[in-house]
């Protein structure tokens, strides 16, 4: 059929990231095929598991929502903790699995949701080190890459 | 994973065993543990819809797994429309969770006494009563499940019409997603199981992390690389309603025209413009053919997951409907009630066709979008017209002398959308393929795609594959796309990904099952698990007294040509095709697969007459 859009696909859409940058969604774009989890889970879990995911992808209606740290500017996750099993070091939130006792203080604090509890795990996004799966495979553009 | 659910409605029991090796290496997965099920356990005298029959549900060895569209299942069982094979696939979220909660298939058996529906909690497994959700539509009944489980369930569910046995009900998934072929739906209606709801929490392992995700980004990148892929992307298959007007195949008033004249009222583009709201795509898809849609003018407000290419074509121009809003509201309705709309819409055309030659009294206008939905609405409850309705055109042709030549049907299942006049291969997949008038056992989109005659023979060795209007070079293209098709609907892997786009191969299927699974598959291995799960299926069929002589289309297809367009006078000449297509698949001149086939496909012979 149309031979011409072979050269228009944007083949090369798998972004790296970088420490500084910042993860952006864009609804609009979202098909909710959850490729985001599954790279998630895989990454830091060695399997396949959409709820050991620490982005999760939501459906309302014709839209898809995403809930997923933010790395927010105040982040009150870490002052929430009280045992101080949460750590804030160049954008991203360490966890001490060993100090968390898995109160949910931090789940409490955080505006946008981000924070999950599963299989007695406390799951927040690390950004992958600066080299988000997530983004990496999600081809459709909703989530990108932004420097901050 | 690996888990066989084993569920007998008559005892009320479940159990659990392993799935068989020789499964997994022999029949990969989905439609291949289906139609091996049928073999193995279902006779000829099983009564379609009686507790004897047996219904499966089979995810694919890559399903919950970040291999592109890889997230479909299939559902088995003799159908009650055909008598024959009956089977249905479905994408959208089903399929992972099922496997997320450790079960690859689950085989359903029996009768339960009151309405019932399985919960399946990762281990837990319980047959509990659906009495309060018996009598309702899918969407409600779906609701009402995420209520007691909440909301992180996945449900398959029937809706009145599978309640109502109508032979060619659907099971639905989430609602949109529609194992929408041969009555599955009223199988699962005669058990008097009304939905299966699964939460799945588990972890699916691969072999190869590292060489798996690699293989899939690779897949990824082949894909949005593909010539089909921005098309597909933006409008779905609706691109498909643009295709066959162009190509003079938009099946029109029962097939008797390949031009609809109010066609650009139901456009990909219009559609574009006025309800679409948005792409959807399927679990791990990256194609997102799905499209959202809303309409807020009465009488047909509604909002979901809008029609395919198949439901525009069999609710809109083959009954002559040209309102978009009518067709996405009658999508909505057969969603609802779970009915297959290829099966319905061509049940109402063809009323409406001998309506039309005057062969019945009554008086039945093509375009009349009321007439249409309130049949969708009898049909489901076989109600008045809708008794007649339900059964399906080859029952309703046979009580109407003179109807048959324009019966669009094989074996008993209605015939899609696409006009076979305009697909010489089309034609031939449709004639044989496994569960009667079905396009997605070949689905040989290779001729449609104005490939060149090069890359015809660089495929298939012939340049005529690539011109749909001929019979010549159409076999071993067919048989090819049949083989590979059955692997696809094994690994459960949409065909979107192989034979819409040409993007993942043979080769890049065993890849990804290879680092999935963990044991090494060959192309040749796929290809020959494709051709063997071709013939098993064959053999049921003679088995359930299919005869060759049903390897054939409708009169108006083999006779009639179309009066305009670019396939003005094109037929269809099954007698170039057929036994150059048995003896390529190794079959007697009948059609009968030889006992030197089946031994080389490690297939035991039994049950046939
Ligand atoms: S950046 Fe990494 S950790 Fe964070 S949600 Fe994405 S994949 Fe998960
Ligand atoms: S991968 Fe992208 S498109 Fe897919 S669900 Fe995640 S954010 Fe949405
Ligand atoms: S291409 Fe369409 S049908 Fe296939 S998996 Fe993607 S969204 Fe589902």
């Amino acid at each position: 059929m149309h031979a011409d859009m072979a050269a228009s696909a944007s083949v090369d859409v798998l972004t790296q990231g970088n420490d500084r940058d910042i993860r952006t969604f864009n609804p609009e774009k979202c098909s909710g095929c959850r490729n985001c989890e599954l790279a998630c889970s895989i990454a830091h879990f060695g399997a396949f598991n959409p709820r050991r995911a620490r982005i999760q992808v939501l459906r309302q209606g014709c839209r898809e929502e995403i809930r997923v740290c933010n790395h927010c500017e105040d982040h009150p996750c870490i002052a929430a903790c009280k045992r101080g099993a949460l750590a804030w070091d160049d954008g991203e939130v360490f966890v001490d699995d060993a100090a968390c006792n898995l109160c949910g203080d931090c789940i409490a604090a955080c505006p946008s949701g981000g924070i999950r509890i599963f299989d007695e795990t406390l799951l927040i996004c690390d950004l992958c080190h600066g080299d988000p799966m997530c983004v990496k495979f999600c081809t459709t553009g909703a989530l990108t890459l932004k420097a901050r | 994973m690996d888990m066989l659910l084993w569920v007998d409605l008559t005892g009320g029991r479940t159990r659990k065993t392993r799935i068989p090796e020789e499964w997994k290496s022999c029949y990969l997965g989905g439609r291949g543990f289906t139609s091996k099920v049928l073999y193995d356990l279902v006779d000829a005298d099983t009564d379609p819809l009686s507790p004897e029959n047996i219904l499966t549900i089979a995810t694919g060895p890559l399903d919950g797994t970040l291999s592109p569209s890889s997230g479909r299942f299939t559902v088995g069982c003799r159908s009650p429309l055909t008598g024959l094979l009956g089977d249905a696939n479905s994408g959208g979220h089903f399929g992972p969770e099922l496997r997320f909660a450790g079960y690859d298939a689950v085989i359903i058996r029996g009768r339960a006494k009151g309405p019932t529906y399985v919960f399946i909690d990762d281990d837990h497994v319980e047959l509990r009563d659906a009495s309060h959700l018996w009598g309702r539509g899918v969407f409600d009944t779906i609701r009402l499940l995420e209520e007691t489980h909440g909301k992180d369930i996945k449900v398959i569910a029937i809706g009145q019409a599978g309640e109502n046995l109508v032979p060619y009900a659907n099971i639905m998934a989430a609602g949109h997603n529609a194992a929408g072929r041969t009555g599955v739906g009223a199988v699962m209606g005669s058990k008097n199981l009304k939905a299966i709801a699964v939460r799945g929490s588990g972890d699916i392992p691969v072999a190869d992390d590292e060489r798996f995700l690699a293989k899939v980004r690779e897949c990824h990148r082949k894909l949005m690389a593909d010539p089909t892929y921005q098309d597909f992307s933006e409008y779905g298959t609706l691109i498909l309603v643009d295709i066959a007007q162009a190509s003079g195949g938009l099946s029109t008033r029962n097939g008797q025209l390949g031009l609809f004249e109010q066609y650009e009222k139901i456009s990909s583009h219009i559609y574009q413009d006025t309800y679409k709201l948005a792409s959807k795509a399927c679990f791990s898809c990256i194609l997102h053919c799905k499209n959202y849609a809303r309409v807020t003018s009465p009488p047909y407000e509604c909002e979901n997951m809008g029609p395919e290419y198949e439901t525009m074509v069999t609710l809109g121009s083959r009954v002559g409907v040209g309102s978009l809003a009518a067709i996405l509201k009658a999508n909505q309705l057969a969603n609802d009630y779970g009915l297959d709309t290829i099966s319905a819409g061509t049940s109402i055309a063809f009323l409406m066709e001998c309506s039309q030659r005057g062969l019945i009294d009554e008086k039945y206008e093509w375009g009349d979008a009321e007439f249409v939905l309130d049949c969708l609405h009898k049909i489901a409850y076989r109600d008045g017209i809708g008794e007649f309705l339900a059964r399906g055109v080859r029952a309703m042709s046979a009580e109407i002398p003179g109807s048959e030549g324009f019966a669009l049907h094989v074996k008993g299942l209605e015939l899609p959308a696409f006009d076979v006049r305009t697909g010489k291969g089309f034609a031939l997949g449709e004639a044989v393929a496994s569960r009667g008038g079905d396009h997605l056992r070949a689905l040989p989109n290779f001729e449609l795609l104005s490939k060149t005659r090069e890359e015809g023979i660089r495929w298939f060795g012939t340049p005529d594959c690539v011109n749909p209007y001929t019979e010549s070079g159409k076999v071993g293209m067919v048989i090819w796309h049949e083989n590979y098709g059955a692997v696809c609907d094994s690994a459960e892997i949409c065909k979107y990904c192989t034979f819409a786009t040409y993007a993942i191969m043979p080769q890049d299927v065993a890849d990804l099952m290879t680092f999935a699974v963990g044991r090494k598959y060959s192309e040749a291995d796929l290809l020959a698990a494709g051709e063997r799960i071709v013939n098993i299926e064959r053999m049921f069929n003679l088995r359930c007294g299919m005869t060759p002589r049903d390897d054939t289309l409708p009169r108006r297809f083999l006779q009639e040509g179309l009066p305009e367009g670019p396939a003005k006078g094109v037929t269809v000449d099954l007698a170039k095709m057929l036994p150059e297509y048995y003896s390529g698949r190794g079959w007697t001149k009948d059609g009968v697969p030889t006992r030197e086939k089946l031994e080389e496909l490690g297939i035991e012979a039994k049950g046939v007459a």
